[in-house]
């Protein structure tokens, strides 16, 4: 019978893995992903790389926060291209370009001078959370005002949106709080973790559904 | 404390996701019960049009058959009276004169046909002068008593416009003649500077709106109005007369 920390760990470890799924959603439907879609698998490869990459840390006690600082600016990257072309606002779209370049200049200067390598990028992973959560409700807004989709569930967008939301709206509440896990229990921090590890369970879920859903090509011209 | 808030967080994601998927859903069925309203609408229309039409060519045929035909069957015969009789110059005048009074009606209905196909007056003097004489005529019928007003100067309307106008006017004074049992009728055209419009008010038993909503005569009204852009306003109460009103947005004819 499994101890409760060893469920925990099981659950982090797990997690992971599970970027599996929209990873074989990417190879299967690699002919028909354009556009965002694009967007998507790269995240996807990317977050595949460092999945295998975090295991392999893991495996040999090698100290992986470095990379953390360059995964939380790249997948912040890859999800800004994703809603590059969702956003119709003009408001919406000024505010998507300037966050843009402002979240990748702060999160070097973060790097560089505030939180170094060595340590969690929290205040990047509050930023990062903060950016695609407006990303995301500013689609839904937008989306609501038009009326345009007429079945969202037959939508890779919608999905992905989802994913976005549901895991973002977790991160951005565990790293901007992280700072005081470290004056709590050590069990606390687990189970925290753990959370974040099943929030990005859903994540990698809902990932896989939209890419699934991507449209295949049409013969009419 | 933490947990608590990221699990409340990730299901406010949650909820969000699941009220915009069902919001849109309802809305799409909305939307989608809404334009079956509409395609049925347009249907019934389509189907009240071509019932009109049917019923205007058999009218149509009966008054050529019945009237004419029979007119003209009787000058015919006649005529050949005639080439039995010619030896008789006393019957040779006498049926010439009924032939010549036979051809006169004959004419006179034919007029009276292609008139009621399409004003001849229409075109050439516009809807205020086909109006004048369309109520000149009912006036020495002495059906009922009905009169036109006029308010401003009315410019001279695009084809389509003004026979679809007159064919409204008209449809509403035959139902007020075939239904309203009324005494008097009023027809008012005011000129404004976007648009005409035609009220024609009678003080009949009127009708419930709502049950002859439904019914083939205002349909028509109805599509005649979508056809032309024209709004179309009816008024009307058991006993206390009804009230239509046409306002028709100008379109002036194109001389080009």
């Amino acid at each position: 019978m499994p101890t409760y920390d060893e469920i925990l760990n099981s659950i982090i470890v797990v997690s992971q893995a599970l970027v599996c799924l929209p990873l074989m959603a990417v190879l299967l439907r690699w002919n028909q992903l354009k556009g965002y879609l694009r967007w998507a698998a790269a995240m996807v490869l990317f977050d595949s790389a460092m999945a295998v990459f975090m295991y392999y840390c893991l495996l040999n006690q090698v100290h992986n926060l470095p990379f953390l600082h360059l995964f939380t600016i790249v997948q912040f990257v890859f999800w800004w291209g994703i809603y590059r072309g969702q956003l119709q606002s003009p408001l919406a779209r000024k505010i998507h370009l300037g966050s843009g370049v402002l979240f990748v200049a702060v999160a070097v200067f973060m790097s560089a001078f505030l939180q170094p390598l060595s340590e969690n990028p929290t205040i990047a992973r509050s930023l990062q959370s903060g950016f695609i959560l407006f990303y995301g409700i500013a689609y839904c807004a937008n989306l609501l005002q038009q009326l345009s989709m007429k079945q969202p569930e037959k939508n890779p967008i919608f999905w992905l949106n989802a994913g976005a939301l549901m895991y973002f709206s977790g991160n951005l509440f565990l790293f901007i709080f992280s700072n005081y896990l470290l004056f709590e229990p050590h069990r606390v921090l687990r189970e925290s973790w753990a959370l974040h590890a099943a929030f990005l369970m859903v994540y990698y879920v809902l990932i896989a559904i939209g890419i699934w859903l991507s449209p295949k090509p049409s013969l009419s011209r | 404390m933490l947990l608590a808030g990221m699990l409340s967080m990730f299901a406010l994601a949650g909820a969000l996701v699941i009220f915009f998927l069902i919001y849109t859903r309802r809305l799409t069925q909305e939307q989608l019960r809404l334009k079956q309203a509409e395609l049925t609408f347009e249907r019934k229309l389509l189907s009240n049009t071509l019932a009109t039409q049917e019923t205007e060519r058999k009218r149509f045929a009966r008054d050529l058959h019945d009237d004419l035909g029979g007119s003209l069957l009787t000058i015919m015969l006649n005529v050949a009276q005639l080439e039995i009789r010619s030896d008789d110059p006393e019957y040779i005048q006498r049926q010439s004169a009924q032939a010549h009074e036979q051809l006169n009606q004959v004419l006179q209905h034919l007029r009276m046909v292609s008139y009621d196909l399409v004003p001849p007056t229409l075109e050439e003097f516009g809807l205020v002068a086909t109006l004048e004489d369309l109520v000149a005529r009912i006036q020495e019928t002495e059906l009922l008593s009905i009169r036109l007003d006029r308010n401003g100067t009315f410019p001279q309307l695009d084809y389509t416009s003004s026979i679809a106008a007159y064919r409204m006017v008209k449809e509403l004074i035959s139902n007020t003649l075939k239904h309203a049992k009324a005494k008097q009728l009023v027809i008012f055209l005011k000129a404004m500077p976007e648009a005409i419009t035609i009220t024609v008010s009678d003080d009949g038993c009127g009708f419930e709106f709502d049950e002859a909503h439904t019914g083939a005569g205002l349909q028509n009204l109805e599509a005649r109005s979508r056809q032309i852009g024209a709004e179309l306003e009816v008024k009307s109460l058991p006993g206390k007369g009804t009230k239509v009103t046409i306002l028709l947005p100008i379109i002036y004819q194109n001389h080009a």
